[in-house]
């Protein structure tokens, strides 16, 4: 399970899950995102507290990605090597920016 | 809204009834002609083959191709197999080159090419395969209406009733871009919509033509389904593959509450990415419609159980896709929202290249070729052995297949290949009339050999089914690679099932799996015994990992759901770090 706390800064919207995201929650996760990016020119995933996250959970950044259009738009900050991993093989970070 | 508005909407919603009513009549008469065609062909399938080569051959004498190989002296089947090389894409890439860059004309076909095909689901640049105005024909009356006809004929002879006009709800895209030469390039599906079908379009389909014509990043799903739940006439669901009809019902049973409201409020979500114009073009001719929506929301309310498609659509008719062999576990769990009394059609064989055959009634797992289509020949593939590897390997003709045997298949399309090796094994299971009825087995490149074995898709295919029944796991989709650096060399099987599978039960699924290639293959069995190859290992994946997959590549692209072939066999390192590090933990 996972929590997501998300605050809005002028028009970047800023994500910070805490636990695991799976397919039991990724739908969760997607919503949290989606009712928030009217107006947001790009989002911020700070996965410092992020244990896991699953295929079901990538699919919610790339259609994060998809929503916001621009390539870079999607941050990602302090994942763990294993997550960096999973966001290089997939190709998922050649999208996005890597902080 | 006022009254004159009101009475504004009345009428064209009447107009456009009355010409749903007349495309929907055109469009089954169209259609009967066609499976007309096709069963009248079929009782002459040699002769109608045999015909179209030697028109082929003399139409085109006077083209580079067919002055290099002689076509005007050629006037038997075997002088033409003498004659001609059996070729491959890359005999035709220098002349493709020539006609898109520089307009050169009468190189491989003397009949205009009017379209370039992209091939699918491959990585790098796409091919470009010519398609002429005649093989172009063919697509159009095979592809895109002929399960009209033959759901129509299903329905009068099983349920002694008709198909009620309606709309297509289809997940289509038919954006192209056009290449140097001015000749547009994009899907062989793209290129079926003529002038005429797009004037009738917007009275058969529900999705507005700007969608499916729009080149940029939009989120189609959302707008299919959009359009698609709006309208409550939807009589057929139209894909050409079935993971994307399923993906469409997985999207509407979790954004249902905002598709409802869009619908109530007669608007397009404003947080749905999808070019301005196009928003701008889609909402200036939304209106609000709170009576469908309170509909849509009393049924969801009921639940997403095998009956909610027939209670959103009562006139549901047929799903018309290709669901057979491959994308079978995708067919079944649409079958949970669709239950099955509706009629399943899996469309047609069809490739870039040309369309093959076409499946004669829904439910059929088979193909009946097309005489008229291309020129066929088989070359045997006889137990796996190599002989049909020979560039010079003996084909065998419409006439002298056999039934239960395996044949590469060698087109001569309308379009400018000649004895084209398609790559694609087929089993003859039958014929319908004269013409042969084939089921595909495997593509040749996705043969798998690490010791000296050959083991195909349709062996992994019959294994993972087989797994399926004995273990009671179901499995959504599954794909494989050989993996040399194992001492030695094994098999790993890659399943995403549908539930995660306990821990304990791993053992058990391995020994399964295990048993179940070795019966799959004997070949494959052969070299596990003998110790040349180890025992397979195998991975359930995360959940959403084959979904996951597709839109990464469709994005990393820039295709379509409709380009996409299904991954089964792993064969660039990278792709096999990408499902492996998906692994369940």
């Amino acid at each position: 399970m996972a929590t997501f706390n998300k605050a809005v800064e002028g028009t970047t919207l800023m994500f910070a899950p805490v636990g695991i995201i799976d397919a039991g929650n990724a739908s969760e996760f997607q919503d949290e995102v989606s009712e928030s990016l009217e107006g947001v020119s790009a989002v911020v995933f700070d996965f410092a507290e992020l244990e896991f996250i699953s295929s079901a959970g990538l699919r919610v950044l790339l259609a994060t990605q998809k929503a916001l259009g621009k390539p870079g738009a999607v941050h990602v900050r302090n994942a763990s090597a294993d997550v960096l991993e999973v966001l290089t093989v997939t190709k998922l970070a050649q999208f996005m920016t890597i902080e | 809204m006022s009254i004159r508005d009101t009475l504004g909407q009345a009428a064209a919603s009447i107009a456009k009834g009355q010409m749903n009513h007349v495309v929907s009549t055109v469009l089954k008469q169209r259609s009967y002609k066609v499976l007309h065609a096709v069963d009248a062909s079929s009782r002459v399938a040699e002769q109608t083959n045999r015909e179209l080569l030697f028109r082929l051959l003399d139409d085109n004498k006077d083209t580079e191709y067919g002055k290099k190989y002689g076509f005007a002296s050629i006037h038997d089947v075997d002088a033409y197999r003498e004659q001609v090389p059996l070729t491959t894409y890359d005999d035709y890439e220098d002349a493709i080159t020539r006609m898109t860059e520089e307009g050169q004309k009468n190189v491989l076909t003397a009949y205009p090419v009017v379209y370039y095909a992209s091939t699918s689901g491959t990585s790098g640049a796409p091919k470009k395969i010519p398609v002429s105005d005649r093989g172009l024909q063919v697509f159009r009356d095979h592809s895109s209406s002929m399960f009209v006809s033959v759901i129509s004929e299903f329905y009068k002879n099983t349920l002694l009733k008709n198909v009620p006009d309606g709309y297509w709800l289809a997940m289509m895209n038919f954006a192209q871009t056009p290449l140097p030469d001015g000749t547009m390039f994009g899907s062989i599906s793209a290129a079926c919509l003529n002038d005429e079908a797009l004037k009738a379009m917007p009275f058969f389909a529900c999705t507005p033509l700007d969608v499916f014509a729009c080149t940029g990043s939009a989120n189609f799903k959302y707008l299919h389904a959009r359009y698609g739940l709006a309208q409550r006439n939807v009589t057929q669901i139209v894909g050409p593959y079935i993971p994307a009809l399923l993906d469409l019902m997985n999207y509407i049973k979790d954004e249902w509450q905002v598709l409802v409201n869009d619908i109530r409020e007669g608007t397009i979500n404003s947080e749905v990415l999808m070019p301005d114009e196009l928003r701008a073009k889609l909402e200036a001719d939304l209106a609000p419609d709170p009576a469908r929506a309170d509909e849509l929301e009393r049924e969801f309310q009921k639940g997403f159980d095998n009956t909610v498609m027939q209670r959103i659509w009562p006139k549901l008719s047929g799903i018309s896709s290709i669901w057979a062999g491959n994308f079978s576990s995708y067919a079944r769990k649409l079958q949970e929202y669709s239950g099955r009394n509706i009629p399943y059609y899996t469309m047609s064989y069809v490739s870039s290249e040309g369309i093959f055959g076409v499946a004669r009634h829904p439910h059929d797992q088979c193909y009946v070729l097309l005489p008229g289509s291309c020129f066929f020949e088989f070359i045997p593939v006889v137990n796996g052995k190599d002989d049909d590897e020979a560039p010079d390997a003996k084909t065998v003709l419409f006439n002298e297949v056999q039934e239960g045997k395996d044949y590469e298949l060698v087109i001569t399309n309308q379009s400018g290949f000649y004895r084209y090796r398609m790559g694609d094994v087929v089993r003859v299971i039958g014929f319908y009339n004269e013409s042969p009825m084939v089921t595909f087995k495997y593509r040749k490149k996705n043969i798998i050999s690490i010791a000296g074995e050959k083991f195909t898709e349709d062996h992994l295919l019959s294994a993972v089914r087989s797994f399926e029944r004995k273990t009671g796991i179901n499995v959504i989709d599954f794909c494989m690679y050989p993996d040399r650096d194992a001492e030695p060399g094994r098999y790993v099987v890659l399943l995403e099932p549908e539930e995660v599978v306990p821990k304990e039960r791993y053992e058990e699924c391995q020994a399964i799996m295990s048993a179940e290639l070795t019966r799959a293959s004997t070949s494959y069995a052969h070299y596990v015994v003998g110790g040349n190859m180890g025992e397979p290992k195998l991975i359930f994946l995360q959940k959403e990992t084959f979904q996951f997959h597709r839109e990464m590549k469709m994005y990393e692209m820039g295709i379509n759901e409709n380009q996409l072939k299904p991954v089964r066999v792993l064969d660039k390192p990278d792709v096999i770090k990408f499902f492996t590090l998906l692994e369940e933990r």
